[in-house]
């Protein structure tokens, strides 16, 4: 890491991304929205903040985890928070979230992570832990979202015993 | 009473009342122990405690913790660079308790107490906290110990004895395990511990151990302790009724994705 870099890290580091007069934080209402236990919570939003890092520093486009596109998500519903106080006054840029367009982007989008997990080592000087950043095999599956409403139906793990 | 080196309040507490020790008390003698020793350190960005950061300190990286302070720590490991709000910590030391019985089985069967507890399949299936003979006598030296404190405490308050003071300072962090430590007697404490390193004396000063650490005269452990002390009860209610109870039912605030003001 360059120092200019690491001036940028401690900046995005420092970066509060709850609200401090809010009794419901941002961090609560991820782990609450994907059921994560609170240190999974905390080193999520860690390693979004990485991400971003990666983003602000690299030329190329880079491509988040689906841990850290929750992230990503949820900080974008913070509209104030993210534009204003996180992009205009931490990064001094504009980091814009761009869905897929298609299952035509596939590759691209594979391509794109496997860039980021090596910009990342080479950055950070050591792995993206495997649990946020895992690594796409042959028989890696994208996640199957769906809104569900808890008020009309009962939620069984299929692995119950697992807990992130 | 000679506290062994490598017991941590926790486990002073546990074997002092194995059953009525709870875990927001353990939790918290847990957490002073780790910032006292500097495993952790708290980043005081506010007033507000609410507002400050619990961040690795400079014994963090070559520090074995014990099973009961892995609920702090291990996340540490994970992500050493983290930076976590207290509220946030107290929750996560709670969640990763898994509650009373795992908390105090981790504290029951550590090489610091297994052999003051009773041990045979039964008490592995129930879970149960009995002392052996020799907890049994532990457990009276360590009550007496603390009353003989706690009265020279009420004492030193009207009559102020140095010696007592120094006594104090030597046990450490276990002296948190006194509750409603009376406000005039942590100022003495504290004046006796600025003396101590304003006059730099170093034979005093390395009986006392880690309270060195602290050797800014302004501000010394004692101050970041008070300040913790009235924090941490209200913290830990709030942040453990707002995790286990306060969100789960109420659909009003997870449904809201905001206003456009």
């Amino acid at each position: 890491m360059t120092p200019e870099q690491q001036k940028l890290w401690d900046k995005i580091q420092h970066f509060e991304i709850n609200d401090s007069d809010s009794s419901y934080t941002f961090s609560d209402r991820l782990r609450y929205e994907n059921q994560w236990s609170i240190a999974f919570t905390l080193r999520a939003i860690q390693e979004y903040k990485k991400f971003i890092l990666l983003c602000c520093i690299t030329d190329d486009s880079m491509s988040p985890s689906h841990v850290v596109d929750e992230v990503w998500h949820l900080h974008l519903l913070y509209t104030r928070s993210y534009w204003t106080e996180f992009c205009s006054d931490t990064l001094n840029q504009t980091i814009h979230h761009g869905p897929t367009k298609g299952i035509e982007e596939k590759k691209k989008f594979e391509h794109q992570y496997l860039l980021t997990l090596e910009r990342y080592q080479y950055i950070f000087e050591q792995v993206a832990p495997e649990d946020i950043w895992p690594m796409p095999t042959a028989s890696s599956k994208s996640p199957n979202y769906v809104k569900i409403d808890r008020n009309d139906y009962w939620i069984i793990p299929k692995k119950p015993f697992k807990k992130s | 009473m000679k506290i062994p080196e490598n017991w941590t309040p926790a486990e002073m507490l546990f074997l002092k009342t194995p059953l009525e020790s709870s875990v927001q008390e353990l939790l918290r003698c847990t957490l002073f122990d780790l910032l006292f020793r500097k495993i952790l350190e708290l980043d005081i960005v506010s007033n507000d405690l609410n507002q400050s950061y619990f961040i690795i300190g400079p014994k963090f990286q070559n520090y074995l913790a014990k099973e009961h302070e892995r609920t702090f720590l291990q996340v540490y490991h994970m992500n050493p660079e983290l930076r976590i709000l207290f509220p946030h910590l107290i929750m996560m030391a709670y969640e990763n308790t898994r509650g009373s019985r795992p908390l105090k089985k981790g504290l029951r069967n550590s090489n610091s107490l297994n052999t003051y507890f009773k041990n045979n399949s039964f008490i592995q299936l129930f879970g149960l906290n009995i002392l052996n003979k020799e907890g049994r006598k532990r457990q009276t030296e360590i009550s007496r110990y603390f009353l003989y404190l706690r009265e020279n405490m009420n004492y030193s308050v009207m009559n102020r004895n140095e010696d007592f003071l120094m006594e104090c300072l030597k046990i450490r962090e276990h002296i948190f395990l006194l509750d409603k430590i009376p406000g005039t007697f942590i100022l003495q404490l504290n004046d006796t511990l600025k003396r101590l390193v304003k006059t730099r004396d170093q034979a005093a000063l390395s009986m006392i151990g880690p309270w060195v650490n602290y050797q800014s005269i302004e501000n010394t452990f004692l101050d970041i302790m008070i300040d913790i002390e009235n924090a941490y009860d209200y913290i830990f209610f709030t942040s453990i009724n707002h995790s286990s109870h306060g969100c789960s039912d109420c659909s009003s605030c997870s449904s809201c994705g905001g206003c456009g003001d």
